[in-house]
């Protein structure tokens, strides 16, 4: 329902528009807004999505300006050719700077982008093909599948018609199994990893689309203005895309468009105030306060007064009793792991050392020990979340020590946190949704997993509910229920009893038994030593980084080196 | 090669050198206090120039006017951290980037509306007269800068060395919460170390404005090449930072004299991209990396 | 001299200690014991203001502090060694021992403060221009307990400070803390390592998932099987009914 208001508000703006403001000028304005916005919509997906900030947004546009003015220019190219040569060029160059840039910290690529882009600025600047400082003129009007455009009012729909596209791409990007990813991995990169999602792909991906995106706004620009040179786009350039989309709105794709309209607007208000160089200041201010005040900007803001109006007071969903029978046993056996002889320092420090033990298909284990005992590292390195120095960790016989997390994730191993690594930007349902990332499925077919997840961890009626809205038991929960969305057949528990009360940790065995019933390989970390010793098949106790007894729960409770090394060697009570 | 001319190159990028080094510098202190990127930091220097660059031909004299710059330099530093940072304190970190680049943004837009379009310029401390070393030609100016900037990274090490809040900083950036356990107010050094970064920022830019031409446009070039050094030196070492900013100074130098003026940034970033490039080509930061947040 | 009300407290989402109460008194030392996850390091960093307070109270003499900053719990006279040392790795051994002093207001006196750590410990007076992570296990908790001292401490928490250390060095590190107590100062010591602990103790008491389950004398608490329990569970006590039933239920639905 709001897409289709939004929507319509968009197409009644755009038609509306040149017959409120007749005339070149404003038709032109239209033009030049509608051109930003192209490349705002992109630089949503990056910004706001995947949380990348560029700074060198500008060159992207440069590119597709330059490829447009130079083609048509001194090579008589059709004009969407040469649109789309700009676009796939911008977008190569992406992905060359990029792919191992986004290897190193996010904002190391801000700069990188920038530095990029400056150095795009001298290229223009000095090579004789530009033109140089003078650049290239005589840019012929914007002609489609080889018919040229005669009237600006023809060129004003068909750059809007170009924006809906992109927001169309966007949205539908938004609502699809990567739009999900996005959001998991710009709320916890750790979980979006263990639920199977590559997170620098994802990074990669919209990055090469904006800058896609922001080429053909310099193309739609250069044959509005019919010349190119090095200073149409420079450094200010990309601060209007970065305030644009903050102003805006980071979260969704209708954010670009709006932010694109108020720069614009602004721009042309401060001109007809004679004040233009306020520009600058008035969209800092902007910015910051946006960010510090209402993240979400004015698109968010929107939405948000649309969701108040519009809701009426949902009745408390109550939630249902778990459902042994809502998830039945998967056709893939259980997985057998065999850790051998697995080692990790930390310089000075071995954290782990020459351990082995294997745990069969079907069984729960749980690994102890004291505190620094180095279990959790162990944890981390069958998660592939450290490397191994040593040693070997095999699912089902197969390697998979020098996977990734979220590769491991993928072969189906699941993984719940300690400290609750849940996506607090999404909906009960979108968390758990989250888990079938592996399966490339039907969006039908992991709704009705989902749901069925939930229902067997005792939160069926939970879907629509927001993280904040449940208790620390329920929230532990959904971490389990997406780990089970991914139908795995290990299931990696980091202390998941820690924080839940008496009542909460007997449910919680319970529901631990029955993902063993349905076939799933269980191991945990615990330090609640009734969880352990109730649940547990086979138990390993690790002390500075060895293991110093395996077996049943009762034979190692009574094991005197466990004893000791719990209690403490019996020689030093001095 | 021909020494003099070698030297011609060497002596002013050292120059410039000096202020990508107190740039870089200031990312470093920042960086590690807050555990933000302060993009804004190119803009203090900037101002620095600026202001002072505008208030000598008022009538300002000399010494005023720098010491004029400084001080905006430290204030504005402390109200970004209370009025931008502080509040935003437990936002992800890609807001709070931005939120410094939106400083910096109203940094540069301020500029443009207070002094202008135009380049300013700045008569030399002790005149425009230049010297003789080994038959290159250096303005005196220079003398000005390397006395500044050795003054103010003394003043610094010293600072982090010697003193307690010094220390302070430093355990801050090592263990925050064993320096609460101290009884460090964090929150106090953060303002004090912005304030510091504000104002040392600005006294490189007046010392480096009769050279240069003070300029509204500024900031971006000395925050990106600042930038260049404080990641060469990860951000974690101080001196490392300040030594790759001495070097990105002669780097562009040597790129204007023995290739090209006009390519000489092309250069310089085309060196932070090879740079980024190769760290990122092998998975450096592995998986440990993936375990934080 | 320091009281814990019912204290009940917490990280964000998940809470961790229930309504504990404890009290230390004047020149003993009291040890703090209970399996990992029970929440003791929560405790002593609830008490030095890191972790907040959701009910209860704590107060140091009569004073009350579970609402004051970190800072001001420093200046009122407590000070924590904390789990893993977390000393200023790179920093030198003086500097990491100045900057123990940094709460104190009287600057002049932390000069003899500084030279008392030394007598107190020859060996760091040896390597005091040496950087602290360079410095052995035992030489690092050391300097770590000088570290606090240099505050000049009423209090002194210590936070496991027999993990990592080979067993000859916990003794040493034991008899070191009996010797501090000796010379007059007060100590809560959270431990493990509960032989250890219960050892060089005055008093103890046990912590089990969030909750006090036992205290008295540690003598007394030596011979205590509640205290095996609290690590192991299974002996006695509701932690064993909750065991059954885990057990009971795993038959019905494993079969095994």
């Amino acid at each position: 329902m709001k897409l289709r208001i939004g929507l319509a508000v968009f197409v009644a703006c755009v038609v509306l528009y040149p017959l409120a403001l007749p005339g070149q000028y404003p038709l032109g304005i239209g033009i030049i807004t509608g051109a930003l916005a192209a490349g705002t919509v992109g630089f949503v997906l990056l910004l706001g999505y995947a949380h990348q900030l560029a700074l060198g947004q500008a060159g992207f546009c440069m590119v597709g300006g330059y490829a447009s003015a130079i083609l048509c220019v001194n090579h008589h190219w059709d004009p969407l050719a040469a649109l789309l040569a700009g676009a796939l060029v911008a977008m190569a160059t992406a992905w060359a700077i990029a792919a191992p840039i986004l290897k190193l910290r996010g904002f190391v690529l801000a700069m990188a982008s920038l530095a990029l882009h400056l150095i795009l600025i001298v290229v223009a600047l000095e090579l004789p093909f530009t033109g140089g400082a003078l650049g290239t003129y005589g840019v012929p009007k914007f002609a489609l599948f080889g018919l040229p455009l005669g009237s600006d009012l023809a060129f004003y729909y068909v750059v809007w018609l170009i924006v809906l596209a992109f927001v169309a791409a966007g949205l539908a990007i938004d609502r699809s199994r990567v739009g999900r990813a996005l959001k998991a991995l710009a709320a916890s990169e750790t979980a979006a990893l263990s639920a199977g999602i590559d997170i620098t792909r994802y990074k990669l991906q919209m990055f090469v689309v904006s800058a896609g995106m922001a080429s053909v706004c310099g193309s739609l620009a250069v044959h509005y203005l019919r010349a190119m040179d090095p200073n149409v786009f420079g450094f200010a350039f990309s601060l209007n895309f970065i305030t644009a989309v903050i102003v805006g709105g980071l979260m969704s794709v209708w954010g670009g468009v709006v932010g694109a309209a108020i720069v614009t607007g602004l721009r042309e208000i401060l001109r007809g105030l004679s004040l233009p160089l306020w520009e600058g200041v008035i969209m800092g201010v902007l910015t910051v306060v946006v960010l510090i005040a209402f993240r979400r900007g004015v698109a968010g803001f929107i939405s948000h007064l649309y969701d108040r109006l519009a809701s009426r007071e949902a009745p408390r969903a109550s939630l249902g009793d778990p459902d042994g029978a809502a998830l039945s046993r998967s056709g893939r056996p259980a997985a057998r792991l065999e850790v051998r002889g697995a080692s990790r320092s930390f310089g000075a420090l071995r954290a782990v050392s020459e351990v082995s033990f294997a745990v069969e298909p079907g069984a729960i284990a749980a690994l102890i020990g004291p505190n620094g005992a180095g279990k959790t590292t162990l944890f981390n390195l069958i998660g592939g979340y450290q490397p191994l120095d040593a040693g070997s960790i095999a699912l089902d016989g197969a390697r998979i020590d020098a996977l990734l997390p979220n590769r491991i994730a993928a072969l189906g191993v699941g993984r719940t946190f300690q400290n609750l690594q849940l996506f607090d930007n999404m909906t009960v349902l979108e968390n758990v949704m989250c888990g079938t990332h592996r399966h490339f499925q039907a969006e039908r077919v992991n709704r009705a997993k989902t749901a069925a997840a939930l229902a067997f961890v005792g939160l069926r009626g939970a879907e629509r509910l927001h993280l904040g809205e449940l208790s620390f038991g329920h929230q532990r929960l959904v971490e389990v229920a997406r780990a089970l969305a991914l139908e795995p057949r290990l299931l990696l528990m980091d202390e998941p009893a820690s924080g839940l009360n008496d009542s909460e940790t007997e449910r919680l065995a319970e529901l631990i038994l029955r993902v063993a019933a349905l076939g799933v390989t269980v191991l945990l970390v615990e330090h609640d030593m009734r969880l352990v010793m109730g649940l547990a098949d086979q138990v390993v106790v690790m002390h500075h980084g060895e293991k110093i007894a395996e077996g049943a729960p009762d034979a190692v409770r009574r094991n005197r080196e466990v004893i000791d090394a719990y209690l403490g060697s019996e020689h030093v009570a001095a | 090669m021909d020494f003099s001319v070698f030297v011609q190159l060497l002596l002013p990028g050292l120059t410039t050198g000096c202020v990508y080094a107190l740039v870089a510098l200031g990312f470093v202190l920042c960086a590690n206090v807050s555990g933000v990127v302060n993009f804004a930091q190119g803009e203090y220097v900037m101002l620095g120039g600026v202001v002072a660059a505008f208030l000598v031909p008022h009538g300002v004299s000399l010494p005023v006017a720098i010491a004029l710059a400084v001080v905006a330099g430290a204030l504005l530093g402390a109200l970004q951290e209370r009025l931008t940072l502080a509040p935003a304190r437990h936002s992800p970190d890609f807001i709070q980037i931005t939120i410094t680049l939106g400083v910096a943004v109203v940094l540069r837009g301020g500029a443009l509306i207070a002094f202008g379009k135009d380049p300013l310029s700045m008569p030399g401390f002790s005149g425009d007269g230049i010297f003789e070393v080994a038959g290159a030609a250096v303005p005196v100016q220079s003398l000005w800068v390397w006395g500044a900037t050795a003054l103010m990274l003394a003043a610094m090490f010293w600072f982090l060395r010697y003193t307690d809040p010094g220390r302070a900083v430093r355990a801050c950036s090592i263990n925050l919460q064993a320096a609460r356990l101290m009884g460090v107010n964090a929150e106090r050094l953060t303002l004090a170390v912005f304030a510091v970064a504000g104002a040392s920022g600005a006294l490189a830019g007046a010392v480096i404005a009769p050279i240069v031409l003070a300029n509204w446009d500024a900031g971006i070039a000395y925050g990106l090449k600042g930038f260049i050094g404080a990641i060469i030196g990860n951000f974690r070492a101080p001196g490392i930072a300040v030594a790759a900013g001495l070097g990105i100074g002669v780097l562009e130098s040597f790129a204007a004299g023995y290739v090209s003026s006009g390519f000489k940034d092309a250069i310089v970033y085309g060196a932070l991209l090879a740079y980024l490039l190769v760290k990122g080509g092998v998975f450096v930061f592995g998986r440990a990396s993936l375990l934080s947040r | 001299m320091l009281r814990l009300e019912r204290i009940s407290s917490g990280y964000g989402r998940s809470p961790v200690l229930h309504e504990a109460s404890l009290e230390v008194r004047s020149r003993e030392i009291v040890a703090l014991i209970g399996a990992n996850g029970a929440g003791k390091s929560t405790l002593l960093n609830t008490v030095m203001g890191l972790v907040a307070v959701s009910s209860g109270e704590i107060f140091l003499d009569e004073r009350r502090i579970e609402a004051l900053p970190t800072p001001e719990i420093v200046r009122a006279g407590l000070a924590q060694v904390p789990e893993r040392r977390q000393l200023f790795g790179p920093m030198s051994v003086e500097e990491n021992l100045r900057l123990g002093a940094y709460a104190r207001t009287d600057r002049a006196a932390v000069h003899e403060t500084l030279q008392e750590q030394f007598r107190l410990f020859p060996i760091l007076a040896e390597r005091r221009r040496q950087a602290a992570q360079t410095l052995s296990g035992g030489e690092q908790q050391m300097l770590a307990i000088a570290r606090a001292m240099m505050s000049r401490p009423r209090l002194l928490l210590l936070d496991e400070p027999s993990l990592g250390l080979a067993p000859l060095m916990v003794e040493r590190i034991m008899a070191l803390i009996r010797s501090l107590r000796d010379a007059g100062a007060t100590v809560l010591l959270v431990e493990q390592n509960a032989r250890a602990a219960l050892g060089v103790a005055d008093r103890g008491y046990v912590l089990e998932n969030g909750r006090i389950a036992v205290s008295g004398s540690a003598a007394r608490l030596l011979e205590d099987a509640a205290v095996q329990d609290a690590y192991l569970g299974g002996q006695a006590g509701g932690s064993r009914a909750i065991e059954e039933r885990i057990r009971s239920k795993r038959r019905a639905i494993l079969g095994r």
